[in-house]
């Protein structure tokens, strides 16, 4: 009998979620700095995470298209742009909570982490037009595979600008000795794992929204 | 602080949910029209 592994993967994480949210909400406690509001670091950090994710399966699945012109490999970028583009919005949207109720104002435009994050937000929305506009068309789609594979390089900025520049925006203080409680670690690191089930059962959502669509142009094609 | 950052955690967490879910909601219609799509082109096609 063969495994139905989206199921699999859509029972595991919503499991996973459910279990996130018990050790976000009871088992990790209240930071006794900020208070409440530093729960929101769990959902902040892990929508990020699965942005860059996301971006880096974009990178990947651009070069393996130009590569051999795998038109699985094109699907895939699509959907996971798409994925990586709705949890930067999500990432954005949560950071100025934070900073509200902390700094006392939702933006600074002074900071690097949120001006290169909203940056990259931008740089994938590019390309998320750029790859409809696209269409059947070979050279364009090839075109737009670069700009995918140029894009990812912002990645990397975003992650680091907050060691690079001196900021605000609190640095990742996961690794570091002393930096969090322990288990406001394991609340960090399961919720990480839920949302990157999240992203792998999303992703194949997409890929297979993005066969049918192959599919339905085919028939179409054959009329 | 403790009360406001009540709030924005609450509107933080919710927003990200509801989205999260909407756009699960959007990708299942979206597959099921282009399904029904194929199915009547097909029925067109046997004809």
């Amino acid at each position: 009998m063969k495994a139905d592994w989206s199921k699999i993967l859509s029972v595991a994480t919503l499991i996973m979620m459910f279990v996130s949210l018990y050790l976000i909400f009871i088992y990790a406690p209240i930071e006794k700095t900020m208070g409440v509001v530093q729960k929101i670091f769990y959902v902040h950090v892990s929508t990020a995470w699965t942005g860059f994710l996301a971006f880096f399966v974009v990178f990947v699945s651009s070069i393996i298209f130009l590569r051999n012109g795998s038109r699985l490999a094109d699907i895939v970028a699509y959907a996971s742009a798409e994925i990586g583009v709705l949890f930067t919005s999500l990432t954005l949207i949560t950071g100025p909570m934070w900073a509200r109720s902390f700094w006392g104002k939702w933006w600074d435009w002074s900071e690097p982490r949120l001006v290169t994050a909203l940056i990259l937000w931008f740089i994938y929305l590019g390309y998320l037009i750029l790859h409809r506009s696209a269409g059947e068309d070979v050279r364009r789609a090839r075109f737009t595979s670069v700009f995918g594979i140029i894009a990812f390089i912002n990645v990397p900025i975003v992650f680091l600008s907050v060691r690079w520049y001196r900021a605000s925006h609190p640095p990742l203080l996961v690794f570091e000795p002393g930096g969090l409680d322990p288990s406001m670690k394991v609340a960090f690191f399961v919720t990480l794992f839920a949302f990157t089930l999240l992203y792998l059962w999303l992703l194949n959502l997409g890929t297979r929204a993005g066969k049918v669509q192959d599919e339905l142009r085919t028939l179409k094609e054959g009329l | 602080m403790t009360d406001s950052g009540m709030t924005y955690m609450v509107i933080a967490y919710s927003l990200v949910f509801a989205v999260i879910f909407g756009y699960t909601l959007s990708l299942g219609s979206r597959m099921g029209k282009i399904e029904r799509e194929i199915e009547a082109l097909k029925q067109a096609q046997k004809k």
